[in-house]
C-alpha cells in the first residue's frame, strides 16, 4: 500500500473571542456527537465488512481493524481528493460525511483481530 | 430453549420434518416479534443473521432455505474456468444457527398468507410472521426462446441459478469435441448478474486456449450492448484472438429458435450448429413472489427503497433479484446490501432501535483471463421511487497488468469477506 503523503488534520488556531467561541462550539458538538459514534459507525461497518473482514482477516485487501482514528480519517480524506487511487474507495469515500468517516474510524479502532 | 418450545415447534412442523431444521428459537414465540425469511442465499441469508444478531435475540428469526449447502452464483465462473474448486463456493448453515440463534428450516416455502400473515411450508406446517422477509432470487421463463424447455437444460444448461449445474456445464465444455462450436445465449435485461456470462464466455474461452485450442464459441446476444463491453471486447481480441463472435441483435436480427435435438440455434443471419451450448432465458423473480401477489406487471417486485418494504404489502420486504432496486443492478453484493437496510428497518419498527439513512453499494467483478480483472460499481441513495446511484467507477481498458491483478485479487478477499458476512 503507498503511503500518502498526509496531511494531519489539526484544527487551527483561530485569532479573536468570536473564533474562540466558535472553536468551543465545534468542540462541544464533536464530544456529543462522539458519544453515538460507534452505533453509526458500527451500522455503517456494514457496507464496509464485506470486504474488509470484521475479524481482521486480510487476503487481496488490506484489513482496517484497530487503526489509531486519526490514520483511518487521513486515509478516507485522501480517498475522497482521489489522492489514492482505488476507484472502490474513491466511490465510498465520496459517499461519506466527515462525521460518518469519524464514526467509521472509532468503530473499527475498536476492534480486536480474531484468529 | 425449553423442552416446551422445542415439543411445540415440532409439533407445528410435522413429525416427519424435524430432521430438516437445524437450530431453534430459544423461547416461545409469543414471547418475542417473530422475523420469516424465505431465500437463505446473498439476500435472505445477510437479513436473517443481521436481525438476529443486531437485535440480540429480541426477535425470534427464522430462516425457510430449501438448500443445505449454498452453491454462491457469484465465482460460480471462476469453478467453471479452473480458478477454484467447486466445493470452495459451497456454504453451509452452522454458524447461521448455532452462533446467531437463527431458526434454520430446510423446506421450501410454498405460499404466503399475507392476511393471516403466515408462511405455508411444503411440509404443509404454517410459520405466522410479524414481519417477513422475501428474497426468492430468480426463475427462468423457460419458453421465452421458443424450443427451449425446462428440460433442455439438461442438453443446454442455463447454470444461472446456484447449484449443481454449472458442474454439468464444465463437463459439457470439456467434452466437446476438438475445434467444435460452443454457442452461448445470454438473457435479455433484466437479469442476474450483467457481466456474468462475458466473464462465462472469457472462462469458457480459457478452457479452450488450453484443451481445445481451434474451438469457437458464438454469442447470439438479444441485447446490442453489453456491461463492460469495450473491457470484454478488449481482452478477449488479446487473449483468444478469433476465438469469440459476440452477434448483436443488429447483426443477427435475433435468435428465432432452437432445436435443442439437434442444438441449432436460428437467427434471420443464419442457422448455427453447436457441439455444446448454454442458453440463459430470460428471468423473474421467485416464484413464491408471484404465487403471493408481490410483483407487478414487469414480473418483479415493486420496493419502497427507504426499508425494502414491498409496494404492495407493508409487512414483507423484498430484497435482492426479486426486488425492482434499479438502478442497482441484480447481484450477490446488491442483495447482500439491501438486505442490511431491510434488516436496520426491520428491526427499528419490532423493537424501536435506531434507524439511520440507508446506504446501498454494489460492485462487480469479473475475471477476463488469469489475474485479469475487471470492475464495475457504484454507491447509491434511497430515493422516494428509487435507489439512485451517487457516485460510480468502472475499470479502463490499457490499464497496467498489475492494476488488473490487484483488481482480480480484491474480488478474492471480497469473495471471503461477503462469505463470511453471510454464513460465518
Amino acid at each position: 500500500m503507498k503511503t500518502p503523503n498526509i496531511k494531519r488534520h489539526r484544527d487551527s488556531a483561530r485569532g479573536g473571542v468570536i473564533g474562540a467561541i466558535a472553536f468551543a462550539v465545534v468542540i462541544l458538538a464533536n464530544s456529543s456527537a462522539n458519544a453515538q459514534d460507534k452505533e453509526l459507525g458500527q451500522y455503517l461497518s456494514g457496507q464496509c465488512i464485506t470486504c474488509h473482514q470484521a475479524s481482521g482477516k486480510s487476503n487481496g485487501i488490506p484489513a482496517i481493524i484497530g487503526w489509531d482514528s486519526d490514520s483511518f480519517v487521513a486515509i478516507m480524506d485522501s480517498y475522497k481528493k482521489k489522492e489514492r487511487e482505488n476507484k472502490v474507495m474513491q466511490t465510498i469515500a465520496a459517499s461519506l460525511s466527515r462525521e460518518e468517516i469519524t464514526a467509521l474510524a472509532a468503530y473499527f479502532g475498536s476492534l480486536k483481530s480474531k484468529p | 430453549m425449553t423442552n416446551l418450545s422445542r415439543r411445540r415447534f415440532v409439533k407445528f412442523l410435522g413429525a416427519g420434518t424435524a430432521a430438516s431444521v437445524i437450530g431453534m428459537p430459544n423461547v416461545a414465540r409469543a414471547a418475542r416479534p417473530r422475523v420469516v425469511v424465505i431465500g437463505g442465499g446473498a439476500g435472505g441469508g445477510t437479513a436473517a443473521k443481521y436481525i438476529a444478531r443486531d437485535s440480540k435475540g429480541a426477535i425470534d428469526v427464522i430462516l425457510i432455505e430449501p438448500s443445505k449447502k449454498y452453491y454462491t452464483c457469484f465465482f460460480s465462473n471462476l469453478y467453471l474456468g479452473g480458478f477454484r474448486d467447486y466445493a470452495s463456493i459451497g456454504h453451509t448453515y452452522e454458524n447461521m444457527a448455532a452462533k446467531h440463534n437463527v431458526g434454520v428450516i430446510h423446506e421450501w416455502a410454498e405460499m404466503i398468507d399475507r392476511d393471516k400473515k403466515k408462511v405455508r411450508l411444503s411440509s404443509g406446517a404454517d410459520i405466522a410472521y410479524d414481519r417477513l422477509i422475501v428474497s426468492p432470487g430468480i426463475d427462468m421463463k423457460y419458453d421465452s426462446v421458443p424450443g427451449y424447455s425446462a428440460e433442455a437444460q439438461a442438453v443446454m444448461p442455463h447454470a444461472w441459478k446456484s447449484g449443481t449445474q454449472v458442474q454439468l456445464l464444465k463437463a459439457q465444455v470439456m467434452a466437446m469435441k476438438q475445434g467444435g462450436t460452443f454457442v452461448m445465449v445470454p438473457p435479455p435485461n433484466p437479469f442476474r448478474c450483467p457481466p456474468g456470462p462475458y466473464e462465462r464466455i472469457s472462462m469458457i474461452a480459457h478452457l479452450f486456449k488450453q484443451h481445445n485450442p481451434k474451438a469457437k464459441i458464438v454469442v447470439i446476444d438479444p441485447k446490442p450492448k453489453i456491461s463492460k463491453q469495450g473491457l470484454f471486447q478488449a481482452g478477449w481480441e488479446s487473449y483468444y484472438p478469433g476465438m469469440i463472435e459476440w452477434l448483436p441483435p443488429a447483426v443477427s436480427g435475433g435468435l428465432k429458435e432452437v432445436d435443442v435435438s439437434t442444438m441449432s440455434f436460428k437467427t434471420d443471419l443464419d442457422t448455427v450448429k453447436a457441439d455444446a451450448a448454454s442458453l440463459v432465458p430470460a428471468q423473474t423473480a421467485g416464484r413464491i413472489a408471484h404465487k403471493s401477489g408481490l410483483t407487478d406487471a414487469s414480473g418483479w417486485c415493486p420496493i419502497i427503497p427507504k426499508t425494502m418494504q414491498s409496494a404492495i404489502d407493508e409487512n414483507i420486504h423484498v430484497i435482492g433479484d426479486a426486488s425492482v432496486a434499479a438502478a442497482m443492478p441484480k447481484s450477490g453484493f446488491s442483495a447482500n446490501s439491501q438486505a442490511k437496510v431491510a434488516a436496520m428497518a426491520v428491526r427499528g419498527a419490532l423493537t424501536g432501535s435506531r434507524v439511520f439513512d440507508p446506504r446501498f453499494a454494489n460492485t462487480c467483478w469479473s475475471l477476463i483471463a488469469p489475474n485479469d480483472g475487471v470492475k464495475v460499481g457504484a454507491s447509491y441513495k434511497a430515493g422516494d421511487k428509487k435507489i439512485e446511484p451517487a457516485s460510480t467507477f468502472i475499470s479502463k481498458t490499457g490499464e497496467s497488468a498489475q492494476l488488473r491483478k490487484e483488481t482480480y485479487e480484491e474480488s478474492v478477499g471480497w469473495y471471503e469477506g461477503i462469505t463470511t458476512d453471510i454464513f460465518g
